[in-house]
């Protein structure tokens, strides 16, 4: 059905998954990216292109906690269809856990 | 809502995925987490499943065609009335001309037993599929060397060699869930691709090797390995003959000679080689070896590669499963027993290559009842296979004997098979065409007949890759066929009783069919599918409770010989090298470069790029609006050399024919290589004659030749790989465009992905640049 963004992106949003995905469907936050999930079609080529491991098809069990927030938050950030650098400091947020409660903002990416 | 698990068929891997179903409508398919074969395994194909079987354009009524052939003058009919005159043109052809003058086939995702058990119970050798250049050529020359095909064990696996096989997220997925997983394990991986491949970027070892010249590489592997002593000294002792001879003949192909031939490096051959021999490794099957006129040659360089290496039954290697011991297995329902040898006899190939013949296939007989119980045993149902280039010559022309009949299920033999003008010619001079298909495609066209096919979630399912893997799945039915569309089960046996076959074909439906053949494990196909719809037994080497290897040990192989033949005498009597060496094309750079300097750049058909599978997808517009024409890759100087800009339309010429693409630049092609996009059709353009969908303009098989000078003397196939070309800009007609067009607008747009925007698979750099 869908794949979605999870956890791994916060703070680093590398975007190598923009680069390659077909169907537009990423959406651009202060500090993630999401997918939309009805525009998803899935192909899977983002899932292997993330150097966080961060997109995980929906089948996997921890893809259940994201999906509201993909579906939620890809209706109201803007779409990106093409990969922008990622911030200066994405490599200190390189694998760290629980950064959803520490970093995570609902703003979408400034214009 | 209810949740069924069903079979995708959307391409020949199939996934066992999940498919949501309310008021018998299909609303979505999704993956299935807990699957133990395929595990989350779904791509884009599958998931625009809904877009394909509620299509507009689906076959639902039978049709008969009350016009000239191709011209597209419908009655709708009643399958009883359909049957009814299929049934009696069938009787009258095989009363006057024999059931030799009766051919069939089965496409990539239907079943192949059902057409073959008709062919062989009617009389007919000559079952025509695309297997003969694709995995079915495999299966004939892994017979040779160790009397089975083994099937590669993804699971315990240390090596991988992908060998122009790229198996994506999208593209047999399931395949690439299996590698990306031992990869994750610890697997190594090489990759044998002239071009960078999704894979090769992956790779610990990549080789850019030329198109055709496989074989060669593989010889100076074996040169390496035998020379360093790599190999398993044991099994090469007890399990093997002639490799002392063997071991004498390899000494020619040193890695500096290997590396003229091929494009690689000398010391990247070593590097290769010694990388194989380090662990259980594996080859899984590839398309390249199956289509190029030197496969047999390399397919057996490849056997012994694995054999001596120990890698054959052996835990991490390439398994040999063998027959299910309790499901009624589809080499069982082919019923080729039933062939007299006089019918056998006439089966229609190239002459010379017999290699796919039944008397090749009988000589393995003796040994396949000592190891598995049977005669006439094979995977992928391919012990033997008529050559398509052969029955067209039959049809169009009555040499060397009318081929009057062409019954033909879920494929498309016009666009599927060299040469594209040989096919049309021998179709369109056929007595009795009918077709079993869920879209008009240009085989369809020409039908006498057509009967509305059930698409996959709309019948039940129960594979095992033709014998290849024991284990059987199953699958549900997830809705009733829409229309009156049916299963091929039913259209077979509709036909078959017509024609006096009625005991051959008892059970009504295919569910009983089905339950016949699973009856010794289960008592019905829900209680099948209720318990998870796998049947593995305890001595399986994946699923079994007490796996088994080496299973040669004790019944040997089943080869004359009862071992590995590196030397193999019964090749040697059919006057073929007893071992393999490396023979140059013909119609190559190499072998003709007189010719060359007109058509100076190498070509392959192949390459996954598009999001489609074979010939399926063009009219489903999340699939199209991916790729909406038929691309020719290029790299981007070659391109720059040629005048050649990204987006360009062109025309890809060979001394054969034409066929026209869009100019694709990537620097994943090789500077020397471009690739050739297959199977298309355009849905979008005028169908039936003489257009037939565009079938003279795009189809990669206006490009290739059938005739003997170009095919695999042992097989009869053609050559898709390594062979010459030329690629020049020429303007898109006024209709291709504004088909093009239309069909977009239909959509609401294409994707901005094309038009050269190097997207897919481009770089962060391109891209900005571009924005």
């Amino acid at each position: 059905m869908t794949y979605v963004v999870t956890e791994g992106c916060i703070r680093c949003k590398y975007m190598d998954c923009v680069e390659v995905c077909p169907a537009q469907c990423f959406y651009e936050g202060a500090t993630m990216l999401v997918i939309n999930p009805a525009e998803c079609i899935d192909c899977g080529l983002c899932e292997p292109t993330c150097p966080e491991e961060a997109i995980v098809p929906d089948s996997y069990p921890e893809a259940a906690r994201w999906l509201d927030i993909n579906q939620q938050y890809s209706l109201v950030w803007p779409n990106i269809r093409v990969a922008k650098d990622p911030p200066a400091d994405a490599e200190e947020f390189h694998k760290r856990d629980n950064k959803f409660d520490e970093f995570f903002s609902p703003a979408p990416a400034p214009a | 809502m209810e949740t069924k698990h069903v079979t995708c068929a959307s391409c020949d891997i199939k996934c066992s995925v999940l498919a949501d179903v309310e008021d018998n409508r299909i609303i979505r398919v999704r993956r299935d987490p807990d699957h133990p074969i395929t595990p989350h395994s779904l791509c884009n194909k599958g998931a625009a499943y809904p877009d394909q079987i509620y299509h507009p354009d689906r076959l639902l009524y039978p049709l008969k065609s009350v016009g000239a052939r191709g011209e597209g003058k419908w009655a709708r009919v009643t399958w009883d009335e359909a049957m009814d005159e299929i049934g009696e043109r069938l009787n009258a052809i095989v009363d006057r001309y024999g059931p030799e003058s009766v051919a069939a086939t089965a496409g990539a995702v239907v079943p192949y037993d059902l057409t073959r058990r008709f062919l062989n119970v009617l009389g007919s050798p000559n079952y025509v599929s695309g297997t003969y250049l694709c995995l079915g050529n495999t299966s004939g020359v892994n017979r040779v060397t160790y009397g089975w095909q083994p099937f590669p064990d993804y699971w315990h696996t240390k090596v991988i060699v992908l060998w122009g096989h790229d198996p994506q997220p999208n593209k047999w997925t399931a395949e690439y869930l299996w590698i990306r997983n031992a990869i994750k394990n610890g697997a190594k991986l090489i990759v044998v691709d002239p071009r960078v491949c999704f894979s090769a970027k992956r790779a610990d070892i990549h080789h850019r090797l030329r198109p055709g010249s496989d074989a060669a590489l593989l010889l100076g592997w074996l040169n390496v390995i035998i020379n360093e002593e790599l190999y398993d000294k044991d099994f090469v002792k007890n399990w093997t003959v002639g490799f002392e001879q063997f071991r004498q003949h390899i000494q020619q192909y040193t890695p500096e000679k290997v590396e003229e031939i091929t494009w690689v490096p000398a010391d990247e051959v070593r590097a290769g080689a010694r990388m194989y021999a380090s662990g259980p490794a594996i080859i899984p099957w590839n398309p390249t070896l199956d289509q190029v006129s030197n496969s047999t040659q390399g397919l057996r360089a490849m056997g012994i590669l694995r054999a001596i290496c120990g890698n054959i039954d052996a835990e991490g290697g390439e398994m040999m499963m063998g027959y299910h011991p309790t499901v009624v297995t589809e080499t069982e329902i082919s019923m080729t027993e039933l062939l007299p040898p006089e019918q056998r006899a006439k089966q229609l190939l190239l002459p010379g290559a017999k290699l796919l013949s039944y008397e090749f296939w009988e000589e393995y007989n003796e040994a396949s009842e000592k190891v598995f119980g049977r005669k006439w045993a094979a995977q992928v149902l391919a012990g033997a296979l008529a050559n398509p280039g052969a029955v067209v010559k039959a049809m169009a022309t009555g040499e060397p004997y009318p081929v009057k009949a062409f019954i033909n299920v879920g494929s498309d033999p016009v666009t599927s098979f060299t040469d594209a003008r040989h096919m049309h010619d021998g179709f369109m001079n056929l007595d009795l065409l009918v077709t079993n298909d869920i879209f008009m495609v240009p085989t369809a066209q020409m039908s006498d007949f057509i009967l509305p096919a059930a698409t996959w979630g709309e019948k039940y399912d129960l594979h095992n890759h033709w014998d290849w893997h024991t284990f059987m799945i199953g699958g549900d039915k997830a809705v009733e066929p829409l229309g009156e569309a049916k299963d091929e089960y039913h259209f077979w046996r509709e036909i078959a009783i017509r024609v006096g076959q009625e005991k051959y074909w008892p059970w009504e439906t295919q569910k009983d069919f089905f339950e016949y053949r699973l009856a010794r494990i289960a008592s019905s196909f829900e209680e099948f599918i209720g318990a998870g719809g796998l049947a593995a037994f305890d001595e399986h080497p994946i699923l079994g409770s007490n796996p088994q290897y080496k299973k040669y040990e004790k019944t040997g192989f089943a080869t004359p010989s009862g071992k590995v033949e590196i030397y193999s005498e019964l090749m040697e009597k059919y006057g073929y090298d007893p071992m393999p060496k490396y023979v140059e094309q013909n119609g190559t750079a190499i072998s003709d470069p007189e010719m060359a300097k007109e058509y100076p750049l190498y070509f392959f058909i192949g390459s996954k790029g598009d999001p489609y599978f074979q010939q399926q997808g063009r009219n489903i517009a999340s699939l199209r609006r991916l790729a909406p024409e038929p691309w020719v890759e290029i790299h981007p100087e070659t391109a720059y050399d040629l005048g050649l800009s990204d987006g360009d339309f062109v025309c890809v010429e060979t001394p054969h024919g034409k066929l026209y693409a869009v100019a694709k630049h990537s620097d994943e092609a090789h500077p020397k290589v471009v690739r050739v996009p297959y199977r298309w059709w355009l849905p979008e353009q005028a169908p039936y004659a003489p257009n037939f969908s565009g079938l003279f303009q795009v189809s990669d098989n206006n490009i290739t030749s059938d005739s003997a000078a170009f095919a695999d003397p042992e097989q009869g196939i053609p050559s898709l790989r390594g062979m010459m070309c030329k690629v020049y800009a020429v303007e898109r007609s006024p209709e291709y465009s504004q088909a093009l067009s239309a069909l977009g607008a239909s959509w609401g747009g294409f994707s901005d992905t094309w038009g050269g925007s190097g997207r897919t698979g481009g770089t962060r750099e391109a891209t900005a640049a571009k924005a």
